[in-house]
């Protein structure tokens, strides 16, 4: 009795308590073990972020603490789950509905999505506060400028960030004692993960609410949790103080998670660090689910999942032989040198002057809308270009010009050869039918028709190689791929009949961090061998940083600025780059946003950034800036800079 | 505000297609008229008539001008209500569809409460997994592979035959119903202030109806359904679920609407079928409609009469449909906001959110 009451005491700041949660879910025909003994527990107060890759459970707990399982799949949950006391698991229906009501919210992963879309903002708000006040009190908390006549506006009608921000409204107008927010971020730009980010602290000290964070980006987490729980395949690994983990990993998996993660001080002249190890996918029962990637593996990893034991305080990791050792040295991972030549003297493969994009209303001749705006890009043979910018940029929509999948309203675009250029989507995955055999796929992506039935299956196998896919893979179907697997076979079927030309739309931006590292090194490597240009399409500055010898910033349909990509980096002309460089999650930059940046629109007379820029003066509103030369190939366009370059 | 401006515009749009397509249907149907072998002149005189009888006939029916004024007197005609003389009747055409089409109307207007009604219940008991939905479920569904007028038969023998509780043929069974202001006896009862009258028509609506409605009502309810628990995977309805909403709340208020499209669609598509069903149920229980009207008019080969007909359920058919759209466009803010732009109607609806670049 007397520990009963030891207990209690410790958790009275306590809002949720997790002890030995397992939870099943009937995927296919089968029961899949999800959650495998997680214990978590979040204060009041306290930023809580769950990290894994993705298929690790980690949404799956978000879920289970809302009471939100899919009924679809019959959950079936085993274990203590307290919420404020309330035990989730033997809660009545109606109980569950109140605890929804009054003390728990959640906020997802995708804003337009999330939102009903044939419900007015003011309809959807009163479901959560009868009170228009305090509607519109909790819109202006989430820094909506105008909260009246956003009430007054469908979902659709608002920005990506606008909406997310009306989501968070919408989850604190109740003044819970929990969130749980389930990648709030992933789908917004830098910029806006960066206000949003911003926000979600200064809501959790005004109000005292505790937060699950469920991210997939260490870089987020370090920015705002307090601390961290990395999970695996449904296993907590390590949990402790973020401060801690971050710069001490105590178990092999989060130091893979933490090396493999790109950040800016990248040496470029290195390949990527990759785990030897990534492409084995076994199926592991009793072990440890790390077991089969790990360096340290012991045999009873394989067969037995360790206990938990403490490294520190608040500090635990589950872990047979942690080894610590200091976090770059331990990893044996593979480390090549990576060429980079002068571009200089190759050969232009692509030139496209002064495109120009407008999208005309069908309405009115008169009013169109500039999508892209005098955008030049000269490609040498072999180099590779990034485009950065947030969405809405043009950057996807010059790309696609570059592919001919869409036609410039103006402009020239003149290439050396007569080979189309292939193209690299961004969510791989789909962009695979489904029932084809691997080998099948690559087969009908050979241009060439004059081939024998012989060399095709040689230039199949041919490519496999280069990409890396085994025999074995060439015989399954895309369904039965894995994340990576189905990245190399998309742009393998790119390059079977070599393009002198590869454009990528963010290729990996939807993948794992450890599966980013094998991409990003395939294509570069791809790129070297077969003198492949490749023009690369991201919002992440810290994989154009990397993959690239020159970034191009757009905004607005213009480009901003371009340069070698160090000194882009480096020294920024453009104030809007360096607001991008400034929003980077993770990279030690304090997270400043101003109420006055989140809602201002971009405008279309004058520079489009003026209504963010901190320098703005009365001329960026009414006249867009010329772009001012510095050398042939780094250029800023912004009034600032036509006074003379300091 | 332009919004109101744009209705008015998008409104007038669309009548005008219905319209357009009113007018196409009147001109296949005079043309098929004039290349048929019946001659109305032979048809209003008989065999004996004597040649001068026969010009002067030609003259007041306008046969002596070319086909294309004829046309155009024709379509002057239905301007004003002129649908021709019915060749059996000898009565005008739209006189004979005033008396029966009333009846066909009334039946068709239950039918469809009735299939849409069915159809929402199946759709919503379904999608949401409430008790008892596989009863209503195979009810329907048994019901509406059943052949129609074998339903109506069927229902005939057991409600009639055997149980005796509603009648069998007929639309009213009460002597001198009124002559009221809609031709429904249901309506015109209640606006008479004679209720007995509303009740028993529907006693005698209720067979006929059922018998039409069943198989619209499961192909209602079959795409509601689809399309419901498509919109219950949405994350909107997680986020509706996390505000700790009701399950009953959650699903009509957040689900029904983003789901109506389709199922509003296959109203507008059935509610023209149906039409179709009527003819025949007419039949079967006596209903002194127009389908029973088309049943005597085709053997005596009575041309202006199914023409009529044809007109008339044309465009009962277009104004549904027309309709259908409208409602469509009330039920889906984007729908209505993208029809308003149109900038970016190139795109499909999934598209309306700015690719994530």
């Amino acid at each position: 009795m007397n520990y009963a009451y030891v207990e209690e005491d410790k958790t009275e700041d306590e809002i949720v308590k997790v002890t030995g949660l397992n939870v099943w879910l009937r995927r296919g025909r089968q029961d899949s073990h999800i959650l495998k003994d997680v214990d978590l527990a979040i204060k009041k107060g306290e930023i809580v972020a769950l990290v894994g890759e993705s298929g690790s459970g980690k949404s799956v707990l978000g879920m289970t603490l809302l009471g939100l399982l899919p009924r679809s799949s019959t959950p079936k949950v085993d274990g203590k789950v307290s919420i404020l006391g309330s035990e989730m698991t033997s809660i009545s229906r109606k109980e569950l509905r109140n605890l929804r009501r009054h003390s728990i919210s959640g906020i997802f992963q995708d804003p337009m999505s999330s939102l009903n879309p044939s419900m007015k903002i003011a309809t959807q708000m009163k479901e959560v506060t009868s009170d228009l006040e305090r509607a519109v009190e909790a819109l202006v908390q989430v820094a909506i400028k105008d909260p009246k006549s956003v009430l007054g506006r469908f979902p659709f009608q608002l920005s990506g960030g606008q909406r997310q921000r009306v989501m968070i409204a919408m989850a604190l107008a109740k003044e819970p004692a929990l969130i749980v927010a389930d990648e709030p971020t992933t789908a917004l730009d830098v910029t806006v993960q960066a206000q949003i980010l911003f926000l979600i602290k200064q809501l959790r000290r005004n109000f005292e609410t505790g937060f699950l964070f469920v991210t997939h980006d260490l870089g987020v987490a370090s920015e705002i949790a307090d601390s961290v729980v990395v999970l695996l395949a449904g296993r907590v690994l390590e949990k402790g103080p973020t401060a801690d983990i971050l710069s001490r990993p105590a178990h092999p998996y989060t130091r893979e998670l933490i090396s493999s993660r790109l950040t800016m001080d990248q040496d470029q002249g290195l390949r990527l660090r990759t785990n030897p190890r990534d492409q084995v996918q076994a199926v592991v029962v009793d072990g440890c689910p790390y077991a089969t990637r790990c360096e340290n593996a012991l045999e009873i990893c394989h067969s037995q999942f360790p206990t938990t034991t403490s490294v520190g305080d608040g500090w635990t990791i589950a872990c047979h032989n942690p080894t610590p050792r200091s976090v770059s040295g331990d990893l044996s991972l593979e480390v090549q040198r990576r060429k980079v030549e002068g571009e200089e003297s190759k050969i232009v493969v692509l030139e496209a002057v002064a495109i120009e994009k407008t999208f005309r209303s069908r309405e009115s001749r008169a009013e169109a809308t500039p999508v892209l705006v005098n955008v030049d890009l000269e490609l040498h043979q072999g180099e590779v270009v990034s485009l950065v910018g947030e969405s809405g940029s043009g950057k996807s929509t010059f790309l696609r010009i570059l592919a001919g999948l869409e036609e410039a309203t103006s402009g020239t675009l003149v290439r050396n050869d007569n080979v189309m250029p292939k193209m690299v989507f961004q969510d791989s995955g789909s962009s695979l039918t489904p029932w084809l055999t691997v080998r099948e796929l690559l087969r009908e992506a050979i241009s060439a028709k004059s081939l024998s039935k012989a060399e095709i299956e040689r230039e199949v196998e041919e490519v496999a190689a280069k990409v890396d896919l085994s025999t074995k893979v060439l015989a399954s179907r895309a369904a039965s791929l894995s994340g990576g697997q189905r990245q190399r076979v998309a742009i393998a079927r790119c390059v079977i009949s070599p393009p002198s030309i590869l454009l990528c739309d963010e290729p990996t931006s939807a993948l794992d961090a450890s599966l980013v590292a094998g991409t990003l090194n395939l294509l570069l490597s791809l790129s070297e061998r077969l003198q492949m240009a490749m023009v690369f399409v991201t919002h992440d500055l810290a994989v154009a940083r990397y993959v690239s010898s020159r970034i191009m910033v757009m905004l607005g349909g213009r480009i901003v600025e371009s340069g070698d990509s160090d000194e882009v980096c480096a020294k920024p002309l453009h104030p809007y780059t360096r607001m991008l460089l400034q929003s980077l999650p993770g990279e030690g930059n304090e997270l400043k946003a101003s109420i006055a940046e989140m809602d201002s629109e971009l405008t279309s007379v004058g520079c489009a950034f003026s209504s963010r820029c901190p320098e703005a003066m009365e001329i960026c509103r009414t006249t867009p800036p010329q772009v001012v030369h510095i050398s042939r190939q780094r250029y800023a366009a912004c009034h600032l800079l036509e006074g003379g370059l300091s | 505000m332009s919004t109101s401006i744009f209705f008015i515009k998008f409104v007038a749009k669309r009548i005008g297609a219905a319209i357009a397509i009113v007018i196409g249907l009147t001109a296949v149907l005079f043309f098929l008229q004039s290349i048929s072998h019946t001659n109305p002149v032979h048809a209003m005189l008989g065999a004996g008539a004597t040649p001068k009888a026969i010009a002067a006939e030609e003259v007041k029916l306008g046969l002596n001008h070319p086909v294309i004024v004829q046309y155009f007197n024709y379509l002057n005609g239905l301007l004003h209500g002129n649908l021709g003389m019915s060749y059996r009747t000898r009565r005008p055409v739209a006189s004979d569809l005033a008396t029966y089409l009333p009846a066909t109307l009334e039946l068709a207007f239950y039918s469809l409460i009735l299939a849409i009604v069915l159809g929402l219940l199946l759709g919503v008991l379904s999608a949401g997994e409430f008790k008892g939905t596989k009863v209503l479920r195979f009810v329907l569904v048994a019901g509406a592979s059943t052949p129609q007028f074998l339903l109506a038969i069927g229902g005939l023998l057991l409600f009639y035959g055997k149980l005796n509780l509603l009648p069998a043929t007929g639309r009213i069974g009460i002597n001198n119903p009124p002559n009221g202001p809609t031709g429904f006896y249901t309506i015109d009862g209640l606006l008479n202030g004679n209720i007995g009258v509303t009740i028993d028509a529907f006693k005698y609506l209720l067979l006929p109806s059922f018998s039409v409605a069943i198989s619209p009502a499961v192909s209602i309810g079959r795409v509601l359904r689809g399309s419901l628990i498509e919109a219950m995977g949405q994350d909107f309805i997680k986020t509706a679920n996390s505000k700790g909403l009701s399950r009953f709340r959650v699903l009509i208020v957040h689900a029904l609407r983003n789901s109506l499209g389709p199922a509003l669609s296959m109203t507008g598509l059935q509610a023209g079928l149906m039409f179709a069903g009527v003819v025949v149920i007419e039949d079967v229980f006596a209903w002194p409609g127009i389908g029973y009207y088309t049943a005597q008019s085709i053997p005596s080969g009575d041309f202006p009469a199914i023409a009529g007909v044809t007109l008339v359920l044309g465009i009962g058919y277009v104004i549904i449909n027309t309709l259908v759209d409208l409602a469509q466009i009330f039920a889906d803010p984007r729908l209505r906001h993208l029809e308003m732009r149109k900038s970016s109607a190139k795109k499909p609806l999934s598209n309306l959110t700015p690719n994530a670049i």
